[in-house]
């Protein structure tokens, strides 16, 4: 709970911003296109981690991601600096102080950006901490861990199924913003965007995905 | 094609490898027809058209010139996220072999999260995005690095560093993207397919 509503104060300003200066439509169109990019690459990431966990063993992820990092680092240096400043050159004079605290009034000043930012930190944290706690005493009784992994095994199962949910939020994006199935496959979207990251984390429950898939699609 | 997947990942079954297959087949044929069918969204609002005039541009070399400029973002943004998702799966797997306290270890993570993340926004503000992007690839690395070792003093090092650079994840790339994006005069409209390609969902706007 504490770590989602941390990202209130981060996450919430770009959200704002994209609220601002985008009409509502096109978030939405956006937001569905996101989970599309989000899905791909947690597959991708998914096969490359365990190719390299059967080669290199429990370490292997950890390797490829220190070369993958250092990649992204090299990329870095070619950009360019910028700085959170309200006029050109005053990053200079504007103390931390002062970011910090006009960063809070912007909080309290705006109910929308106060209110994304409790909406996405109690979904999220309610999916790590309620919903796990309750995920986790149904399936972690061994027997039942025994008999969901001998039926479903985990990762060949979920990988397919993300990507028909990909599927699905391509498709629905091209049907129309507007349409009932657009909306619920949003809704739908999202619900299983969660449960993928609680897969993501806790790795032996990634079977949890898959059912979910199932019972939306 | 599929026996040299059956070779790389061998626990998997038959069928689940054909799934995969059949999937990724529909999934590519999918957006193979959406780029081709979808309705041209890149006619010239007025904005563009000032903007145009103003900097003595074409409609066609603002475009490749933004393309450059999400591509920098793109390539960036997808390889981090990529490394966090490879290591953070398989950390919960890592720390069982070691026979360490994990909810310790998780625990500690989301702490030094929660305690950090008020002033890292403004720090990052205060000294750049950039410099505050190669202080999390630092991070991340020495962190990966620390994964190596089994000792829990390394291990608890390691997930209070991780609070800090997941508090930089999420807020120094998207924030340097945003302020390039103005800084160098492209569309307000524009920032949007950015963030398309690239942001997490955004369940919460819906309800504004």
């Amino acid at each position: 709970m504490i770590q989602r509503v941390k990202c209130l104060f981060l996450l919430s300003l770009f959200e704002m911003c994209l609220t601002v200066v985008v009409p509502r439509l096109m978030i939405l169109v956006c937001c569905l296109q996101c989970s599309i990019g989000n899905g791909a690459t947690a597959i991708l990431a998914g096969v490359i981690a365990q190719v390299l966990e059967d080669s290199l063993g429990h370490i292997g992820p950890f390797q490829g991601a220190i070369a993958l990092t250092v990649f992204a680092l090299v990329l870095i240096l070619r950009w360019e600096e910028n700085y959170g400043e309200s006029k050109e050159g005053d990053h200079g004079t504007s103390s931390v102080y002062r970011q910090f605290t006009d960063g809070w009034k912007l909080v309290a000043n705006d109910s929308k950006v106060l209110r994304i930012g409790l909406i996405q930190a109690l979904s999220e944290g309610g999916m790590y901490t309620v919903s796990s706690h309750v995920l986790l005493l149904c399936l972690c009784w061994y027997p039942w861990r025994l008999l969901l992994n001998r039926i479903l095994p985990s990762m060949p199962t979920s990988i397919p199924f993300l990507l028909s949910f990909c599927l699905n939020n391509k498709v629905c994006l091209h049907v129309g913003p507007h349409s009932l199935i657009n909306e619920s496959s949003w809704r739908c979207a999202n619900g299983m965007r969660l449960l993928c990251t609680y897969d993501g984390h806790y790795h032996r429950w990634n079977c949890i995905p898959t059912i979910r898939t199932l019972l939306c699609n | 094609m599929s026996d040299l997947l059956s070779n790389v990942l061998p626990e998997w079954p038959a069928w689940a490898v054909d799934l995969l297959f059949t999937m990724t087949a529909a999934l590519s044929f999918t957006l193979l027809m959406l780029y081709f069918y979808t309705p041209d969204d890149e006619k010239e609002t007025e904005e563009e058209k000032k903007l145009l005039k103003s900097a003595h541009k074409t409609h066609q070399s603002l475009h490749a010139e933004f393309d450059k400029f999400r591509s920098s973002y793109l390539s960036v943004y997808l390889v981090i996220t990529l490394a966090d998702w490879m290591q953070g799966t398989h950390m919960y797997t890592l720390y069982l072999s070691y026979n360490v306290n994990i909810s310790a270890l998780f625990l500690t993570g989301f702490l030094s999260g929660a305690i950090f993340a008020p002033f890292l926004g403004s720090l990052v503000d205060k000294f750049g995005r950039k410099r505050s992007c190669i202080v999390y690839c630092i991070l991340e690395i020495v962190i990966n690095w620390l994964e190596h070792y089994s000792s829990f003093e390394m291990l608890l090092f390691g997930r209070v560093l991780g609070g800090i650079s997941t508090n930089l994840l999420f807020s120094a790339f998207e924030s340097w993207m945003a302020t390039e994006h103005r800084k160098r005069g492209f569309p307000e409209e524009w920032m949007a397919r950015t963030y398309s390609e690239v942001s997490r969902g955004i369940l919460s706007m819906e309800d504004c």
